[in-house]
């Protein structure tokens, strides 16, 4: 099974015509015809999204996340924090909000990653979606991702994930802090909490995932 | 089965009936036949009526049908 969701590879699809869906669907992926299995994820899985079209900002996160990671992790544009139902909760340029997973599809690449201190433990894990429906509303925070930006350009990124429960939200940090509130532990591999850091920290494992015909 | 009236269709995905002066409530996943479409293409709004199954509970809906004299 892949573990990452391409749209231009659904041969691993699974059932045909039979998937119960609970709310409407865009019309782009009722005409796709595909839909991620939910049933696979559990709440407080860290979900991450590469455009496939990317435009001039996601290409420019692309080119800066590379120069501290390798391409199968600085392609990673976009994190959120799966609470469940196909919502996502999420650091957007209007603040961190609530949305639906469905408007990534199928023009996005999707990772699913799980803490594995939670394996067997959905309760458990349930805590990491709660904490980040804590931020909700709270200001997308522009200053971090410029700080980020000229951390990771000039060569300066080697912070490290420390819980700063304070800090403005972009998306990354929204489940960087979000694990550090549920777990009382730090993300460790040595990179500021950026999309790349998240899909390259080792404190992560990767969900299986697949598409379901609709 | 039940014959009922549909109250309010919400598009988070819920939707309200009205059946002999009690209320029950269903989520879109459990009307037969629904895709993702918007629920007016497949008959479902407010007024029409729609048959349905409650579970044992005598609370929650198991199974909506639109009928297909909606307007009657």
């Amino acid at each position: 099974m892949p573990v990452v969701l391409d749209p231009h590879d659904v041969a691993y699809a699974t059932g045909s015509a039979g998937v119960r869906v609970s709310e409407p669907l865009p019309r782009a992926v009722r005409e796709f015809g595909y839909i991620p299995d939910i049933n696979l994820w559990q709440p407080g899985d860290l979900l991450l999204f590469s455009s496939i079209k990317p435009n001039w900002i996601k290409k420019g996160i692309t080119r800066v996340q590379g120069r501290g990671w390798d391409a199968n992790h600085a392609r990673w544009h976009h994190a959120a924090v799966y609470i469940g139902r196909a919502r996502v909760c999420e650091a957007t340029i209007t603040g961190v909000a609530v949305g639906s997973v469905y408007k990534y599809v199928p023009d996005y690449l999707i990772r699913v990653r799980r803490c594995p201190l939670f394996l067997g433990n959905p309760v458990g894990a349930y805590d990491i979606a709660i904490a980040a429906l804590t931020r909700l509303n709270r200001w997308y925070s522009l200053i971090s991702v410029v700080s980020v930006w000229w951390k990771m350009a000039s060569g300066l990124l080697k912070l490290d994930f420390a819980a700063t429960a304070t800090r403005a939200h972009i998306c990354s940090h929204l489940y960087a802090d979000s694990y550090s509130q549920a777990t009382k532990r730090v993300l460790e591999n040595g990179g500021t909490p950026t999309p790349a850091a998240l899909s390259a920290s080792m404190d992560l494992e990767d969900v299986d995932s697949q598409w379901k015909c609709l | 089965m039940f014959t009922g009236k549909v109250l309010r269709v919400d598009r988070i995905g819920l939707g309200f009936i009205e059946c002999t002066g009690q209320q029950y409530s269903f989520t879109f996943d459990k009307v037969q036949n629904y895709r993702g479409e918007e629920p007016r293409e497949i008959g479902l709004y407010e007024g029409c009526v729609v048959k349905f199954t409650v579970a044992q509970d005598g609370l929650s809906i198991n199974n909506v049908v639109i009928a297909s004299d909606s307007n009657a």
